[in-house]
């Protein structure tokens, strides 16, 4: 039998604690307790297109490709066998991705939206929120919406409000608790606006139908992440 | 020609192979650490609860997995007591994807009352 130095003795061994060593701070990443609920908020209604998502069977071009950086973590959105089995939202079909809306904001983001194998949509933008929805658009959810702000809600640079529309949607109109009604940027099924006044929240979302019908989406006030002052 | 084995090491060789044995005990566990996910909240309910980590190092996102339709905020938290990074959204995970130096994570139930559990996640 081959036999092994003293140095290679203690290596092989020290390289066995480490291992072990890392397999316990893996396990030691354990989640931590809660604290208390709040109230709920309210969201009115209006009559969408229920069709598929007219952006998704637009003809796709080199544009519409994610930025190679951001497809690790744009696949990651399936959700892993971890999760409940409705919160998981399927594979991820980054080649069937549709650059929505491009040059948004003060930091020009651009907004893609990516399919599932769940018939869930993905939106995702760099460096800021991404996450995805059911499209089943009904009176009850006639859109969805979302808001960021990477240096914080009411200061330092505006607030942004974005979302996904149904294909019958053809004006988007934000209206803040500063008492400003702005009209998003809409195209492809999406919207964005920064709002006007760096210190104002979105208060509710007009949808205007093609039709010539409308629906308004209350939206909740936001309390956590607001800024206080100094 | 003695073979290595053999050979009486020397002080020299015998402290470079402890400070080696000590660097490869010592990287794994550290590496392991680093840039792992974690979940730091799970559950079901608890509308308007805000749950932390409750330490403040380098993160690579925050996010909070639940049911779709639901609104979640995810943020950081600074030392200096401000937040940014933050969003509030519906979509299913609700994710800030963007790294930040030194925070802490915080997820903030905003109306998910529904029975699915959720949980939030994020890196250390």
């Amino acid at each position: 039998m081959k036999k092994i130095s003293r140095p290679s003795f203690i290596l092989g061994f020290a390289a066995a604690i480490g291992a072990l060593a890392a397999l316990g701070a893996v396990a030691f990443a354990r989640p931590h307790p809660a604290t208390r609920p709040a109230k709920e908020a309210v969201v009115s209604v209006g009559v969408p297109s229920r069709a598929p998502l007219a952006v998704l069977s637009r003809p796709r071009s080199a544009k519409d490709d994610l930025p190679a950086a951001l497809v690790p973590s744009v696949a990651t959105l399936a959700g892993g066998p971890e999760l409940p089995q409705e919160v998981q939202n399927g594979t991820v079909r980054i080649t069937s991705s549709r650059l929505a809306l491009a040059d948004l904001g003060a930091k020009r983001i651009s907004l893609y939206i990516v399919p599932t194998a769940k018939d869930r949509v993905c939106m995702v933008m760099a460096n800021g929120p991404q996450g995805c929805t059911t499209v089943d658009f009904t009176a009850a959810r006639p859109a969805t919406w979302g808001m960021f702000d990477g240096d914080g809600y009411r200061t330092g640079a505006p607030t942004s409000v974005y979302g996904l529309v149904p294909n019958n949607v053809d004006r988007v109109t934000v209206v803040d608790d500063g008492g400003a009604s702005t009209v998003a940027q809409l195209a492809n099924n999406a919207y964005f606006l920064e709002l006007p006044d760096p210190s104002a929240l979105p208060k509710s979302i007009v949808l205007s139908f093609s039709d010539g019908g409308s629906a308004t989406m209350e939206v909740p006030k936001i309390t956590v992440g607001v800024y206080r002052g100094a | 020609m003695e073979p290595l084995a053999q050979r009486p090491a020397s002080p020299f060789r015998r402290r470079l192979v402890a400070l080696v044995a000590l660097l490869v005990m010592a990287l794994p566990p550290a590496l392991a650490y680093a840039g792992t996910q974690f979940n730091y909240a799970s559950g079901t309910g608890g509308v308007g609860g805000v749950f932390k980590v409750q330490n403040y190092t380098g993160r690579d996102y925050n996010q909070v997995w639940h049911q779709s339709g639901r609104k979640w905020t995810v943020l950081y938290h600074l030392t200096d007591g401000s937040d940014v990074a933050i969003t509030t959204n519906t979509d299913n995970p609700t994710r800030w994807g963007g790294h930040i130096g030194y925070a802490d994570a915080w997820c903030n139930n905003v109306n998910d009352n529904s029975f699915t559990t959720w949980t939030c996640q994020t890196t250390r």
